[in-house]
């Protein structure tokens, strides 16, 4: 296989980047041009980055493994737990005060811990047809967000954790906080959103480098044809449970980010429908591809930000705030369905590449 | 308590059953996952309540008397499987679209459908206004009159699909499509026109088993979803494809999910059971994952 392999036709980039670049136009003209429009787009950008790091994970799972994994959310939450639990934090009803670590081997205890989730998950399924690992996801991405309910003394229950949020903003250069007041956007929002990109671009490096060398080209013919790979002598199985481990640590990561936007971790914080999200996301990129995902969050954010005003539009008399997050839900599993059915491999992925049975 | 967690266990099972039947038909006939039927368990219990609650009464319906509600829900219920398949999923296949993207579809699907009708109905739960009834014994097991209906009822409608899929026609092709599809089609079996009649079968039965879990809960937009992790539990234990095995699958996921709520811990975190479900089903996965009737060549 050589480097071309990889590359995408011409035009259909070009189309994918022109459609990123209005995304990004429409978040700022959405907002009239106005002294808020940087704040909004910063708002949205830390949204946008926070799910392309989800949905990079996730196309290691599916985009180069096919491993249909729809309990993503489940990695996003035991990373964050792990990490905001062990960074200085309050946690409970009472806002009981622990935690003494620095947030950088946080997060990487958080990924590792998401790891092994993969590697548990993949011990009942992966010898199985790929409709089992999907039930099973599914199952555990919604029971791990009740078990962290129920063990309040752990995680707080209901009440959450808070307070972790110092130990990202104590990284805070200070040109930053100078350059985010030229900007009149808050610094630890600035600053976020600045550590999510950072975050985004090492990873989506990251995963070039890796899915580029032998062992991810043993990864894409796993995906090709599994019969093919196991008669070359590769343990195809032992491949995608390294593929389960990456892409959710790398899930993980996004949830240490998601509870740092969010400032406090609650069990209904991960809620099984970020899941969808984050296939929404993978699927309007281009599942398989590298700038998919990314390209993708960014496209997707700018529509859902502009879905309040059009959902106020819609449902003019009831619009509360369930009737625009119920519309967000309906958009999304919509966009779902019509790019499977038209469009199944996305802005950025190759036809050929498409995967179709369930193996 | 046992004895009640037993009860609340047989009912739950029975409807975790009957709801189970039509996921796990449609599997068998069509190799499809259906991750939208809980959420089509969902809309059966909706119309049903939209037919029968008077149009002053939230959320607004037009006041018929229940028992033609559940009849003209459960009617309309196959109606909606049968337009699924002939504008959704027979074009699809048509286009050779492949497995996992009509998977992925079905999860979209899902998605579409719940809150579509949290925009009907809103997030509230509704009753049937059908009142309360005492518990009375009946063979010496604590249940109300309306649940030895549901269970009697659920009963009847397996039984006489049993009996349908064993001895008719069309139920017999079912199965020889569920065993293997080419021989099938071979042998001259209306392929569209089975798999028209298993999604009419399974939409219509799922109303029907959302409409009994919402008259032992409420009706909310999110019912079904949370019962599908059941149903899977159940389809799973039972032998995926199979629509004996989701009977029995969905028994005994009913009666070990209720009656773990005894558990120390369970019994302060109710929703806790449903992690029980997940670990049954795993380590059915780990130890027979064909189930108790599937058969070994559909696990990989």
């Amino acid at each position: 296989m050589t480097a071309d392999a990889t590359a995408i036709p011409r035009k259909d980039a070009l189309v994918g980047y022109a459609l990123v670049a209005l995304a990004i136009l429409w978040i700022f003209a959405g907002n009239g041009f106005s002294s808020t429009s940087f704040n909004v787009f910063t708002g949205v950008m830390i949204s946008a980055g926070i799910y392309a790091i989800a949905a990079l994970g996730l196309n290691v799972h599916f985009g180069f493994t096919g491993l249909l994994n729809f309990g993503h959310v489940a990695f996003m939450a035991v990373g964050a737990y792990t990490a905001v639990l062990l960074v200085p934090h309050g946690v409970g009803r009472l806002g009981v005060v622990g935690g003494n670590w620095p947030l950088i081997p946080a997060a990487l205890v958080g990924m590792a811990l998401a790891a092994l989730l993969g590697l548990l998950l993949g011990i009942p399924t992966l010898r199985l047809r790929g409709d089992y690992l999907a039930i099973v996801t599914i199952a555990v991405g919604e029971i791990l967000r009740l078990v962290a309910r129920a063990a309040e003394g752990l995680t707080g229950g209901v009440f959450g954790v808070i307070n972790f949020s110092n130990s990202l903003q104590n990284l805070r250069p200070g040109f930053v906080t100078t350059i985010a007041r030229e900007l009149r956007v808050p610094p630890a929002q600035f600053f976020l959103l600045i550590s999510i990109w950072i975050l985004v671009v090492l990873v989506w490096l990251g995963l070039r480098l890796l899915l580029r060398s032998p062992w991810g080209r043993v990864l894409k013919s796993i995906r090709e044809d599994e019969e093919a790979a196991r008669a070359l002598g590769k343990n195809v199985v032992a491949y995608k449970r390294q593929s389960l481990m990456i892409g959710g640590a790398i899930g993980g990561l996004a949830g240490v980010m998601l509870a740092m936007s969010f400032g406090t971790v609650r069990p209904d914080t991960f809620l099984p429908l970020i899941t969808f999200f984050v296939w929404a996301i993978l699927l309007i990129g281009g599942a398989g591809s590298f700038a998919g995902p990314i390209a993708g969050s960014v496209i997707f954010w700018a529509i859902l930000s502009q879905t309040d005003s059009l959902a106020n539009t819609l449902f003019s008399s009831s619009a509360g705030g369930s009737a625009v997050a119920a519309f967000r839900f309906v958009l999304a599993g919509a966009l779902i369905m019509a790019i499977m059915i038209f469009r199944p491999q996305g802005l950025f992925g190759k036809k050929e590449e498409l995967l179709l049975e369930i193996k | 308590m046992f004895l009640d967690q037993l009860a609340n266990g047989i009912v739950l099972g029975t409807i975790i059953a009957i709801s189970a039947v039509g996921l796990s038909l449609i599997f068998g006939v069509t190799g499809l996952v259906n991750f939208a039927h809980g959420d089509l368990l969902t809309l059966g219990a909706v119309f049903a309540l939209v037919f029968t609650v008077p149009g002053d009464v939230d959320p607004g319906g037009i006041g018929l008397p229940f028992w033609l509600a559940v009849v003209l829900a459960v009617v309309l219920g196959g109606v909606v499987g049968g337009l699924l398949e002939r504008g959704l999923f027979r074009p699809l296949r048509d286009r050779e679209v492949g497995g996992i993207a009509l998977l992925v579809i079905t999860i979209g699907l899902a998605l579409v459908v719940r809150h579509v009708i949290l925009l009907w109905i809103g997030g509230d739960g509704y009753g049937y206004g059908l009142g309360l009834q005492r518990r009375e014994s009946f063979l010496g097991i604590d249940l109300t009159p309306r649940d030895v209906m549901i269970v009697l009822v659920s009963l009847a409608v397996m039984a006489g699909l049993g009996l349908f899929l064993l001895h008719s026609r069309t139920g017999k092709a079912m199965r020889a499509l569920a065993d293997n599809p080419d021989l099938a089609e071979a042998s001259g079996i209306d392929v569209n026109r089975v798999i028209l009649v298993t999604w009419i079968i399974g939409g219509s039965v799922g109303a029907l088993g959302g409409i009994f879990l919402g008259m032992t809960e409420q009706v909310r937009y999110n019912m079904g979803f949370n019962l599908l992790l059941l149903i899977f539990a159940a389809v799973i234990l039972g032998g995926i494809g199979t629509a004996f095995g989701a009977m029995i699958g969905g028994l005994i996921i009913g009666i070990v999910t209720q009656v773990s709520t005894l558990l120390p811990v369970i019994e302060t975190n109710t929703d806790l059971k449903l992690a029980v479900a997940l670990g049954i089903m795993i380590i059915v996965l780990l130890i027979r994952p064909q189930g108790i009737l599937g058969k070994r060549e559909r696990v990989s």
